[in-house]
Parts: structure tokens; sequence; C-alpha cells
């Protein structure tokens, strides 16, 4: 078990509730190939997932076949222009296609035109919009979906080996549901075109942390805070090479705490890039594989609806071992570090373990550069004093979920801290009072919908509903 | 705009004028005021063009001046756009050098071509159930009821006589199979995309088709600059591309990953596509595989028929992959005659023997990242960072007297 699970003001220990999880995973999705040495590399996705399955985590796991995402649903982000170059073209049509349509949506080159790239796009795709919509039916407390969060994908072009924003389309859907979507992004590059799509808005907050500086794509300064609507609502943690475990969690629990805190959302979108771990081909940090789940850990503990998405990752058996243990992490489990046989055995040679050491590379930040970086940031936080369009006094805070022992399956649920449309146990105004979250005592599932009469003020007021089956 | 990968000097000019196109100039909005301008060349902005041409100086100025102009010690604040009398208080050379250690920020674009279109908040009530079962996809394993299901567990310890070997492994990731098609069932199985993966993909390749295979991609190296997947294409026109890739990853970077595990005295990157074994040393892993399925319908487990195999080989010479791995290590030179030289970037591993003419080659002599002259980690058209809090910060003080961090 991990013992390192402190570091935070609130009460810590090692989080042990269950959560119900849903997995998606497209078979065919392993056999997309972008390309004669091109570093993004579908068939990572299926390594993981044999991992996955070889670690019985499929007994913990809800798993799914992704809807395959139609020129429709794209859209509801992508210009319609892009959506019919997509859907058009392919490898045989690239001597009759315009080399103008070609620039003019940037294929071609770091986005090259495969075999097969739209059915990609729709899998992809299709697997954040499914798991938005088990989160938005409350019939999963985490989704996750590997072969998604191409986060460099714009509304009207290709970018950073991403063609459709299958996360911008996942956030489009919570957003039905959900008043308010927070954003995080590990990936060793900064979550670009996530951002770009909800810069001018404040029901999406975005927060990258990536490395800045003569790096792809070139935007994440400190002082992109997001405009309009949007101003303050985005947050970048630009960061130098070498970006080491306690680093990065130095800097990353603060700052979300931070944010859960001040701006309250109702849902979680993680994207876990892979390229931000140590030895990858194109990323230039030094996490480890434990290093990074932290971040996952930590969101987990907050017991908010939580979609969690891949991304980048070009050292492949690095990538299907990060996510074969988040999603580990994810349920709640600890795998063992000596891996068991699976397909892929030989691609983790010749250690075949789960871990991998970082290596001995300096971390060219400082603490002084992280401090600054930090206080920077959580001054920018505290100048939103309260969650867009909900009334302070109506809305208790995001805390996180007191910790239970992973063991103990006897347990009475302690009370969880909720806010947003939580059901109260009382008429009480008190933001003291705890709140039932989602699954309720004894693990009945309660209806978020309903309402208290302490409801707070709305624009839009809720009407009761039923529950919604199961 | 930038790639993940560079581009030739040709194409930044047109991607430069391409992302110039991209951004959308609001005077209005105090924080976006600063119009993106990537200078091909640097010294070309200030040295080339003079002061008449105002908007890369007023660019400069405004950009600093707004921000950065009380901690930039080596500019005055008198800036007023195309106003702007641009007086150093520096020597020119010390102002171009401070100028250009801070990069220009590069704009989130905004308009209607950009943002997302934001959905209202719906209540249930208005959601389509019948939409939201489509979109959820199709349930393979249905969410567990309960969390006293074990797992996690990793693999037990080998007691096999032939342990470590690729027949060893082979062997038990087929065990591994068969445990789990027993407890969940073979359609599962199937659905759940495990049927088609490893070396069960050799089944649906014949002897003669895999062959071929390697012949193909052993004949046309990216060395030579050759695309082999063209190749294999044309060589087998009935296959799809999903099948060839299928092929490529579950059998053949697979017999190479073996290959490469059990060679102890050489830094390998397993992510090189290009990383070639001895085609004799393919056939040999093969062979093998063929030898096993034939050795496990007859329930047989020893491996003296594969010893003399081995020995009659002419292929004796070549790294062989489970005397390798019994062995433990391999003195690459004494078996082989094969030598290291290197050329470039390239660690070129070839054998004097004239078996043959396949090389031992990978781009990266270690498992690490590639190194800077690589096309893939640099980025030619963004300003190197000199220091990277001066560059997010500015110079000097770090944003001390920066009012825009603040909230609403």
């Amino acid at each position: 078990m991990d013992t390192d699970e402190s570091g935070v003001s609130l009460p810590s220990g090692p989080d042990g509730r269950k959560r119900r999880v849903s997995y998606f995973y497209e078979p065919t999705i392993g056999d997309y190939y972008y390309g004669q040495g091109h570093p993004m590399k579908p068939h990572r996705i299926r390594m993981a997932h044999s991992l996955i399955v070889h670690y019985n985590l499929h007994r913990r796991l809800e798993i799914s076949r992704p809807y395959l995402a139609d020129a429709a649903d794209i859209g509801r982000f992508h210009s319609p222009e892009y959506v019919d170059f997509l859907r058009s073209v392919s490898p045989e049509s690239l001597g009759d296609a315009s080399a103008r349509s070609f620039r003019r949506f940037n294929v071609g080159e770091d986005c090259p035109v495969f075999e097969g790239m739209f059915e990609f796009c729709r899998a992809s795709a299709g697997g954040s919009i499914g798991a938005a919509v088990k989160l938005n039916r409350q019939d999963a407390d985490i989704a996750i979906n590997w072969g998604g969060g191409l986060h460099h994908a714009k509304k009207s072009e290709a970018s950073g080996f991403c063609y459709v924003n299958d996360i911008v389309l996942g956030i489009l859907e919570l957003l039905k549901m959900f008043r308010r979507v927070v954003y995080i992004d590990i990936d060793v590059h900064h979550g670009d075109g996530v951002e770009e799509a909800f810069y001018t808005t404040d029901r999406v907050m975005t927060v990258s942390f990536h490395k800045f500086g003569d790096f792809f794509p070139g935007t994440g300064h400190i002082r992109d805070v997001g405009s309009e609507k949007g101003k303050y609502y985005a947050l970048n943690v630009p960061l130098n090479e070498g970006m080491d475990d306690e680093s990065f969690r130095s800097l990353f629990r603060p700052l979300i705490q931070k944010v859960m805190e001040v701006y309250q959302p109702e849902a979680v979108v993680l994207q876990c890039g892979a390229d931000s771990l140590s030895g990858d081909r194109l990323g230039c940090f030094n996490l480890s594989v434990k290093g990074h789940a932290d971040c996952l850990r930590f969101l987990r503990s907050y017991n908010v609806p939580l979609m969690v998405l891949g991304g980048g990752g070009y050292t492949i058996r690095n990538v299907a071992r990060c996510w074969c243990y988040e999603t580990a992490v994810a349920v709640g489990v600890e795998p063992d570090n000596k891996l068991p046989y699976n397909e892929y055995f030989e691609y983790f040679g010749p250690d075949y373990t789960l871990h991998v050491e970082p290596g001995p590379m300096e971390n060219l930040n400082t603490p002084k550069d992280m401090e600054k970086i930090r206080n920077t940031l959580l001054e920018q936080l505290s100048g939103l004093i309260h969650a867009p369009s909900v009334p302070f006094q109506h809305t208790p805070p995001v805390n996180r979920v007191l910790d239970e022992p992973e063991e103990d399956l006897e347990q009475r649920p302690k009370p969880r801290i909720w806010s947003g449309t939580a059901t109260y146990e009382s008429d009480s105004d008190d933001d003291e009072k705890p709140l039932v979250g989602l699954s309720g005592i004894d693990g009945q599932t309660m209806d978020r919908d309903s309402t208290g009469e302490d409801e707070m003020e709305d624009d839009n007021a809720e009407a009761e509903v039923d529950p919604p089956s199961s | 705009m930038g790639l993940k990968r560079p581009f030739d000097a040709e194409e930044m000019q047109e991607c430069n004028a391409k992302h110039a196109r991209q951004l959308s100039y609001h005077p209005n909005q105090l924080d976006q005021s600063i119009p993106y301008h990537v200078p091909l060349d640097k010294s070309s902005v200030l040295v080339e063009k003079d002061l008449d041409t105002c908007a890369p100086f007023s660019w400069i100025s405004n950009g600093l001046c707004q921000e950065d102009a009380q901690t930039h010690s080596s500019l005055s604040h008198e800036s007023s756009g195309s106003d702007f009398t641009w007086t150093p208080l520096s020597p020119v050379e010390d102002v171009y050098t401070s100028l250009m250690n801070q990069p220009p920020r590069k704009q989130v674009p905004l308009g209607s071509n950009h943002q997302a279109s934001i959905p209202e908040c719906e209540t249930r009530v208005k959601t389509n159930d019948d939409v939201e079962r489509k979109l959820m996809g199709k349930c393979i394993i249905p969410m567990p009821e309960t969390d006293l299901c074990v797992a996690g567990q990793g693999r037990k310890e080998c007691l096999c006589l032939d342990k470590d070997t690729v027949r060893c492994v082979r062997r038990h990731i087929m065990e591994a199979r068969e445990s789990l098609i027993e407890a969940i069932g073979y359609e599962k199985f199937t659905e759940l995309g495990l049927c088609e993966m490893g070396d069960e993909v050799i089944s649906l390749w014949s002897e003669d088709e895999e062959d071929l295979f390697h012949k193909v991609v052993y004949s046309n190296p990216i060395s030579l600059g050759r695309d082999f997947w063209k190749q294999l294409k044309a060589t087998f026109p009935s296959r799809t591309m999903k099948e060839l890739v299928s092929y490529y990853f579950n059998v053949f970077i697979l017999r190479r990953r073996a290959t490469q595990n059990r060679l102890k005295t050489l830094d390998v990157d397993s992510d090189d596509d290009e990383w070639q074994v001895e085609y004799d040393v393919f056939c040999k892993g093969k062979s093998s595989s063929h030898v096993d399925n034939e050795e496990d319908d007859e329930e047989e487990e020893s491996n003296s028929s594969d010893d003399d195999e081995e020995e009659d080989s002419p292929d004796a010479h070549c790294v062989n992959m489970d005397k390798v791995s019994r062995d433990g290590e391999v003195n690459v030179e004494d078996d082989s005659c094969m030598s290291f030289e290197l050329q470039d970037s390239n660690l070129i591993f070839s054998n004097r023997e004239s078996h043959g003419s396949a090389l031992f080659s990978f781009d990266d002599a270690c498992d690490r990242r590639l190194p800077s002259s690589d096309c893939w980690t640099k980025n030619n058209n963004l300003l190197p960072t000199s220091n990277i809090m001066e560059e997010i910060f500015g110079k000097d003080e770090w944003g001390e007297n920066d009012d825009n961090l603040k909230g609403k």
C-alpha cells in the first residue's frame, strides 16, 4: 500500500473509498497506425488493456465498447467544413484533395492522413462522450477512456497528432448536467485545444501543468488566464525540464486543492497524458508512474464525478504501465510490481515490472521557481471569491472525503461533504452540515437532483425528478 | 504554428503565416493587445526593420511596457503604440539581447471559429434515455456488484526447466489466456478484443506469408529511406492495413522485443521502429514458435529437440534467442564476430559473416530520450528559453508589480 498519502491540511490517509468505475475500450484501436516512424501509436492502448485484464482489474470495472461518434456528434464542437474534410479524406485521396485543404486543416505532417483515421477519431470521441453520459446518469463515479485525451485538436484544425478533440466533446456533454466542470491536464504539453475551446466561459475551468518554453505548442504562459467571461478561469502552470515526483506533487496538490475550494466543480476531467513520465520519447519530465498516478489519487479522494482520459505518451511500454496502474488506482487496488503474463509481456522486458524508476535527470525547476509559480497562481485563484452563478452562502465547500481503510468492507459510510445539487439531510442552512453524496447511506443511490428546501438559488430551477433507474 | 516536430524552412514560412492569420487582434482587451509575431530570423526584427516600421517595435514595447516595463530596466517607459519613440537606456546591443530574451507570447485566438458553443445546463427530465443508451456504447462486462474479487495479482514464480526462455514465456501467456477464458467465457474474451492479440495472430498467417513479411521489412530499412509499408501493401494485396498493422505489433515487434530483452550486452531502444534483428534470428524465432505449437499439441515440455535444432542450424553464429536466455549472458563478439560501429547518431551493429546482409541498427543506443537533433523533439520556430522564470515572469522581478493576476 502506498504510504505517502499525506501532504494536505485535510485529514488524510490511504484513500479507501470504493468507486464505481466505468471503462471504455475499442477492441480495434490498436490496429490504427499513424505511419512509419510516427511516435503516436494507438497500439499502446491495447497494451494497457491487456495489462488491465491480466491483472484481473476487469473484475472491478464495468467495461464497454464505445459508441462510434458520428459527424453530428463531432460537429457539436468542430466546424462543419473540418468535419466534412476529416470524414472524406483518405490516404488514397491524397492526390486529389487540394494541398490547400491540407494546409487549412493542418493535416499532413504531425497529423498525417492514415487509413481509417476518421474511424479512429470516432472511437476516441465516442469513448469520451460515453464516459460523460455515464457520469451524467450517475451510473459511475469514475469513467475512463484511454483512447481519448487528444487535447490539441482545435475547432477547425488538427494539431499535435490530434484530429478530433474528444475532451471538448466529453465536457460539452457534461455541461448538460453539471454547471461547473474543471479540466486538469498533466500531459507534458500544454492542453491548448481544450483551453481555447473554453477560454471565454466560466463554466469550465482549465488547468494545465506543462513544460513551457521552446516546446510544443508554445501556449500555456502563466499569464494566460482566460478572456471575457472566462477571465481567470484558465490556469497555466508552466514548468521547466526534469520535473520530478516530489516537485510535481508540491505544485499539484495545493493548487488543485485551491481550485476545488474556490471553483467547486461539479465534475472533474483529468487528462493523463503519459509523456510527462520519465524516459518519454518526446517528453522531458521525470515522473515515475506512481508520481503521475498521485494526481488521479488526489482527485479521486474528492468523490466528485471524475472522467479520466489518456493523451500523449510515446514510450509505449511506459504508457501501458502508467494507464494500467491508474486504472488500478481508480478501482482502489494496489497491483503487484511483477507484471502478470500478458500478450505483450516481452514489450516490458528485461525487467517485466510495473513500476519504473525515474532517471538521474536534473530538475531545472528550483524550489524558489516553484514557490513563485505556486504563489502567483494561488493568488489568481484567491481572486475568485465564489464559484460563478452560485451564491456563496448556499454552497458548502467541496472537500476531500474522509478516508477509510481499504480492507474494511463492513464500514458505515462516513458523512461526506458535497456541494452543488446534493441532497440535504435536513432543512438546515448550516454550511458545516455534512451532506449525503451521490451514493447515499448504505450504498443507496440518491437522486442528485431532488432538492430540499435549501436548494441554492439558481437561474435554472430544477424540478424534482425520480431517481434514475439502474 | 508550432509542430511537435520541426518542419522545413519553406513550410515554416507557411505555418507562420497560417498562425498569424489565425490570431485575432483585440485592441480592446488589455490582456490581449499584443499581436503575435514570430520572426523567422530574429535579427531581422530589429536590424532589417527600421524604426519607421512600427509594428514589431510597438508590439515589443507594448508587450514589455504593459507587463514588464517597470521591471525591465533597459527600455524606456514611453510607449504608445505607433507613436512610440524608443529610447534605449543602455547600448543597443544590450537592449537587443534583452529583447531577444523576451520571447513573444503566443496568443490564444478568440472568435466563433475557436471557442466551443456552451450548452444549457438541462434538467434530468429533458434527457432522452434512448439517446443516452446509444451514447454509452455496448456493455461487455457489467458494473460489478461487490468488491470482493481479488485483483491486482502479478505473475507467480516460474518453476519451469526452461525458465525465462521465449518458449517458457509463451507457455505462461497461453495459460493465462486459457484461465481467463475459463473465468469469463469465450464470448466475453472475444468481445474484449483479447482474441487477436499477441502470438495468437500468427495463426492467421501462413509460414510463407510470415517469411515474406519479414523479408519485405528487412529489405526496406528506413536508414535507406525506404518505406516498408508501401511494399507490404503491394506484397499482400489481399491483406487490409489493419491486418498488416496487427501482425506488425502482435508478432513482428513482439519477437524483436523478445530478442532485445535477451541481448544483455546492448542498450536497446525498445521504441525504435527501425531496430532490426538478423533475419535468421527471426527465422529461428518463427520456427521455434511453430515448433512450439506442435510440441504443445503433443504435450511435450522438454526442449531437447529444440537443442538439436540449434546446433544443426547454420544460424549458430547469430544471436540465438533461446540459447541466450538460458545462458543468461551472451558475448556477442565471441559468438558472431559482430562489431559496433558508430555512424552519425546511429549505432550500427553489423555481422561480419556474410550470412545474410541484414543489419542490426538502431537510432538511439540507449533507452532514453531521443537526441536533440531528432526532429520529433525540437520546435524550431520557438525561441529558446535561457531562463524560464524570466520568460514566465519577466526579467528581474517576478511579476511583483503585476496586478493582472488578481481576481475579479
